[in-house]
């Protein structure tokens, strides 16, 4: 289109024939190809985002008619049952399995420019290819600019308020990280511009009079704790619970490690007693076993308050085998069965005894440990090991 | 814990007839009395001389024999299985079979140590001791054999004896003279030219076996006998102490000519140790060690086994030993590593900085499981 | 002859009427035809015309009836050329596809059983749900991939058979056949054994391909009530020798679990058959079961054994020494003995041992 345009406009030049070039061509606009692509695209996302929502209206109804489910009660997470009932996936990620959502939900989003009738974008900005992070910038020196001059014109006045001459109050959170920031703007930029934005940034937020800035510096501020995850990686800390029997306080958690999967019972008002799947503490003979499963109660300074009751399991041996084969003996190896029990005996311990839970934390005995046994491949004997290599 | 209990034989008599001596150690309670019975849970010395003449140092465990030429001195805890050692020794008598005792538990409780602690308390109380380190020895350690020739078909075991009438002679010094004057009942023949001739003190058996050593399994069956006899005779009482009885019925590893594994009854030696064991004799007293060493698999890091005496002396054993009284040695109890702990910091056993602070001595006592000789290992390495 | 007819034939087809048409209008050929068919009038009509000798109007060659070389550059440089849209290759083709099934499926007047009536690989045309599956490493940028031609969809397992409709649809039309499950059994669990003696399973096997079999199926567990064959003593005693593991004390069930045999089928009569000789031979007495000894028992008994004569012989001792003894204290430690040799030994059980056999000394 755009070379027809051109040709068109060069041969009306060229060739001075007013009549054979019809009215409305003349007016043709002269546009980018950048431009013209952006329309098109936008054109096309439009007329199919219109098909998909068409077409999981009608899948929804189906749905319902397949289920027998009343369409009016066919909420999104009906609709995630149902497909979990049609196509049962034993996929272990939950983001390979089968799903059916909204359109607006699932497929990528369309950015939209604004432009005015006669193509040009509605900001400057556009150009620098960075638009919203450059505003951030400028906002941020016009606000510096009115912070001096606010406190230019206000020190020493009695008309303000004391409070609002000193530089802001940010103690106790830090400045959202470059991704959170990418979300927050819905823009990518390079690590370059963020540094660039945090160091305008920490110049305002240590102006004196930069309180009256507060509101605005701390929506670019988190919390300290938020980014030292207060999400623990694997099982959370359980809640306390009482024996009924007994009367004693007791935290229960199922955890694993390798290939052990461990049920571990910490009861309180104890004398340190162990017993693991009917074993007691000295039936571990390796020191290595004994000091790993005694961590949590030298960390937390309780040696001796805690009774630990832990059940384990192989995780392979839970799937079905024949029943005339023997079950395949498989462990996770001497301290898989200690590690696992100790997770679970640091998670109860954090329940019960809650002013240990920052060194439990800090020593990383909270922390699941992810790591699986790698798989041996074929052509080598083991995961990683080779034969021997031969130059010839 | 005094002994006490229902008795059906009259504690009276015995009270009378003989005293029985305390081991003489030296305590470390502050509530210590020199003859009163021992008491438990108090730390017991050995004088060093006392030891060397009952061969302790190859007797106890490797960890506490090398402690014993460290720190120059052998101390033990006093604990429980020892007490209700003193007291069943005590009931021995001239007219009741042998009163056969078994010492189980698990792994490192102190079984070794205990055995060691009632020779020493048989030392001193005048008993004839008849000592034998482990059991295992005779089966399982057998460098050199012989075919016998009193009894077709049994394997002698010539070095193994003579270190056992070496270590009885070692052992019973302090009654050599009494043992002098016990003759022998009849004439032995040993060979074509060596013999023994009857009402000969039976101290000759044992020289005679230990300088021929081609003689010396047929020499301890002997004087086995003879004491035997003697101890019915009410001459001397007669402690035998065996470590990893159960070896008596386990394992060989001596091969007969058709390259096949000996059972453990065609052994001379292990067949005296059983007549020892058997029921028929009187005023004697048999303490034996069931020990997992004698079932365990090396290789196996992570099982565990049962360390109950019918799981480890097998049937046959255990129909052989039956009635016995099984004595079970436990782990620590919190002031019994108490007590240990004081010890060693007092002689400087422990060496770091931690190890002697409150937090340590927690650590240590936790960290061991309360077992003896987890602790002791962690105690040496801290 | 055989020429003119040819054309004959053919001049009546329409492929004919259309060449003819593209090349010289309606007329060309007739006065030919009509000179050939041979009509006076038509003949005598052409004679007057100069070309009357039947032919047709010989035009001057000047220039080819086309644009020529010339004006087609002219008209391409000048861009006026008429630009031929030539149709798709495939044109006839995407002409015979038709839209997806599940565009014409109406779901208010639709059954879903009467399409998808049996199991069946998952079919994207078919299938009117608008089903995403693949994971993504970004799942903003890119969505799961569509159902059609998705290999993960086709490979997973799926119910589109068994929705709760068909399911209801499939039970009505058996529900005739079935008798309720008597409700005594349901309230009652220790009825079972007496009534249902013995239990079977087996398993059967779901696989991501097209294959149906697999081997494990002809795996069956039998499971019997031993107290329901009724057997006498020395029978029970026997089976339980003869049946070795399969046999569980504490439960009393007998488990046989065959797999020898290729089909389920065969395994469970085989099953049955072991069961059946398991009976009868338990029942039957051997001349040499006679010579059973004390140790070729399956429990030790404290009568009898060498223990109980040593623990005599040492209360008799006891007794001629004058000393106290308790008769009592014997029986116990015999009820307590034959627990401990005929059950699992624990620490715990061996201290009891300890503390019957020091109470019976007196220690």
């Amino acid at each position: 289109m755009l070379r027809i345009a051109l040709t068109r406009s060069s041969r009306a030049m060229s060739i001075a024939s007013p009549s054979s070039v019809p009215d409305n061509e003349a007016s043709v606009r002269k546009i980018g190809k950048a431009l013209e692509t952006y329309l098109k695209n936008s054109q096309q996302h439009v007329a199919m985002m219109e098909k998909h929502r068409a077409e999981f209206e009608t899948g929804r109804r189906h749905l319902a008619k397949m289920m027998s489910l009343d369409i009016h009660e066919l909420d999104q997470e009906a609709i995630d049952r149902a497909i979990q009932y049609l196509f049962p996936s034993g996929l272990t990620d939950p983001k390979a399995r089968p799903v059916m959502r909204p359109p607006d939900e699932v497929l990528p989003k369309f950015q939209r420019f604004t432009f005015d009738e006669e193509g040009k974008p509605e900001g400057t900005r556009f150009f620098t290819l960075n638009p919203k992070i450059y505003g951030l910038m400028s906002e941020i020196g016009v606000k510096t600019q009115s912070v001096m001059k606010f406190y230019d014109e206000h020190v020493g006045s009695r008309s303000v308020n004391k409070n609002d001459l000193e530089p802001a109050n940010l103690s106790g959170s830090q400045w959202i990280t470059a991704d959170k920031m990418k979300k927050k703007l819905s823009e990518k930029f390079s690590n370059e511009l963020y540094a660039q934005v945090i160091i305008a940034f920490e110049h305002l937020a240590s102006l004196p009079g930069s309180a009256i800035e507060q509101k605005f510096l701390s929506e670019f501020r988190e919390p300290m704790t938020a980014s030292t995850g207060s999400k623990l990686f694997g099982p959370a800390i359980p809640e306390v619970q009482i024996c009924a029997e007994t009367n004693r306080r007791f935290a229960e958690v199922t955890t694993h490690c390798k290939d052990t999967r461990a049920t571990v019972r910490v009861i309180d008002a104890g004398k340190g007693k162990y017993d693991i799947d009917g074993l007691q503490l000295h039936d571990f003979r390796h020191l290595q076993a004994r000091e790993i499963l005694l961590a949590p109660m030298i960390i937390s300074q309780t040696l001796g308050r805690f009774d630990v009751k832990a059940t384990t399991s192989c995780i392979s041996n839970s799937l079905p085998e024949a029943p005339n084969r023997e079950p395949l003996k498989r462990s996770g190896g001497m301290s898989a069965l200690p590690r696992a029990v100790r997770h679970g005996t640091a998670l109860c311990v954090a329940a019960l005894n809650p002013e240990s839970t920052e060194p439990l934390r800090l020593s990383g005995l909270l922390t699941l440990d992810p790591r699986k046994n790698e798989r041996s491949k074929v052509n080598q004997p083991g995961a990683r090991a080779k034969w021997i290599w031969k130059r010839r | 814990m005094k002994p006490c209990g229902r008795l059906v034989f009259q504690v009276a008599r015995r009270m009378g007839a003989c005293e029985q001596k305390i081991s003489s150690c030296r305590q470390f309670s502050s509530e210590a009395t020199a003859h009163d019975s021992i008491k438990v849970g108090t730390l017991c010395e050995m004088e060093l001389a006392v030891a060397k003449q009952l061969n302790m140092k190859s007797h106890l465990p490797a960890p506490l024999s090398k402690q014993m030429d460290t720190l120059g001195e052998i101390v033990t805890l006093i604990r429980e299985p020892i007490a209700e050692i003193a007291s069943c020794m005590r009931v021995v008598d001239k007219n009741l079979p042998n009163l056969r005792l078994v010492l189980w538990g698990a792994f490192g409780t102190g079984k070794t140590v205990t055995l060691n602690q009632a020779v020493h308390h048989a030392y001193s109380n005048k008993w004839a001791i008849v000592h034998l380190r482990s059991a295992m020895e005779l089966t399982r350690r057998v460098k050199e054999i012989e075919m016998s020739s009193f009894v077709s078909g049994r394997i002698n075991d010539p070095s193994n004896a003579v270190a056992i009438l070496q270590n009885f002679k070692q052992q019973n010094q302090h009654i050599w003279k009494i043992l002098g004057e016990l003759l022998t009942e009849k004439d032995y023949e040993w060979s074509k030219s060596e013999r023994t001739l009857k009402s000969k003190p039976i101290t000759e058996i044992i020289e005679m076996g230990i300088s021929a050593p081609f003689l010396a399994s047929d020499c301890v069956g002997a004087l086995f006998r003879e004491l035997r006899r003697h101890a019915k005779d009410d001459k001397l009482r007669v402690l035998v102490a065996i470590d990893d009885a159960n070896s008596l019925w386990g394992k060989t590893l001596v091969k007969r000519a058709d390259r096949t594994y000996a059972p453990p009854s065609d052994l001379t030696l292990v067949v005296h140790f059983r007549r020892m064991i058997s029921n028929d004799w009187t005023n004697g007293c048999v303490l034996m060690v069931a020990d997992k060493k004698e079932v365990a698999d090396a290789r196996d890091e992570l099982g565990v086994s049962r360390h109950t005496p019918l799981e480890l002396f097998g049937e046959e054993g255990f129909e052989f030993v039956e009635p016995f009284v099984p004595i079970e040695t436990t782990n620590y109890t919190e002031s019994e590593t108490d007590a240990l702990y004081n010890y060693y910091v007092n002689k400087n056993w422990l060496a770091s900085k931690a190890a002697r602070s409150e937090e340590g001595r927690k650590q240590l006592m936790h960290l061991s499981a309360f077992n003896p000789y987890y602790y002791e290992r962690l105690c040496a390495f801290n | 002859m055989h020429r003119l007819t040819h054309i004959g034939a053919r001049s009546k087809s329409t492929l004919a009427d259309k060449l003819r048409n593209a090349v010289g209008g309606a007329d060309y050929g007739k006065s030919k035809q009509a000179m050939v068919s041979g009509s006076l009038a038509a003949k005598d009509e052409n004679l007057k015309l100069p070309y009357s000798q039947g032919e047709d109007f010989r035009e001057l060659y000047v220039m080819p009836k086309r644009k020529l070389r010339g004006q087609t550059q002219l008209e391409q440089a000048t861009g006026r050329a008429e630009i031929k849209t030539r149709s798709r290759f495939d044109l006839m083709d995407r002409l015979a596809e038709r839209p997806p099934r599940s565009e014409e499926m109406d779901p208010e007047k639709q059954k879903w059983t009467d399409i998808w009536p049996a199991a069946r690989t998952f079919s994207a045309s078919v299938v009117p749900l608008p089903v995403r599956m693949g994971s993504r490493p970004n799942v903003e940028k890119r969505a799961p991939f569509k159902k059609e031609g998705n290999l993960e969809l086709v490979k997973i397992p799926n119910f589109l058979h068994l929705t709760p409709v068909a399911i209801q649809q499939h039970c009505e039309a058996i529900k005739k056949f079935c008798t309720p499950f008597p409700p005594e059994l349901l309230s009652d669990a220790s009825l079972t054994p007496s009534v249902l003696p013995i239990s079977v399973q087996y398993s059967t096997y779901i696989h991501q391909g097209t294959n149906i079999r697999d081997i494990r199926s002809r795996v069956i567990t039998m499971i019997v009530d031993v107290a329901s064959l009724k057997l006498s003593e020395n029978a029970l005693e026997k089976l339980v020798r003869l049946a070795g593991k399969r046999y569980n004390q504490e439960t009393g069930k007998l488990t046989i679990i065959t797999d020898r045999c290729h089909t389920r089928k065969q395994n469970q009569d085989y099953a049955h058959y072991l069961l059946t000789v398991l009976y009868h031979e338990a029942n039957k007495q051997e001349a040499w079961a006679e010579l059973k000894e004390r140790s070729d028992n399956l429990r030790v008994e404290f009568d009898g054994s060498t223990t109980k004569s040593k623990l005599e012989d040492l209360i008799e001792k006891a007794k001629s020494a004058g000393l106290k003894t308790d008769e009592k204290a014997l029986a116990e430690f015999g009820e307590m003995w034959k627990t401990y040799r005929n059950t699992e030994e624990t620490a715990e059980k061996t201290r009891e041992y300890g503390r019957q056999m020091k109470k019976m000394l007196g220690i």
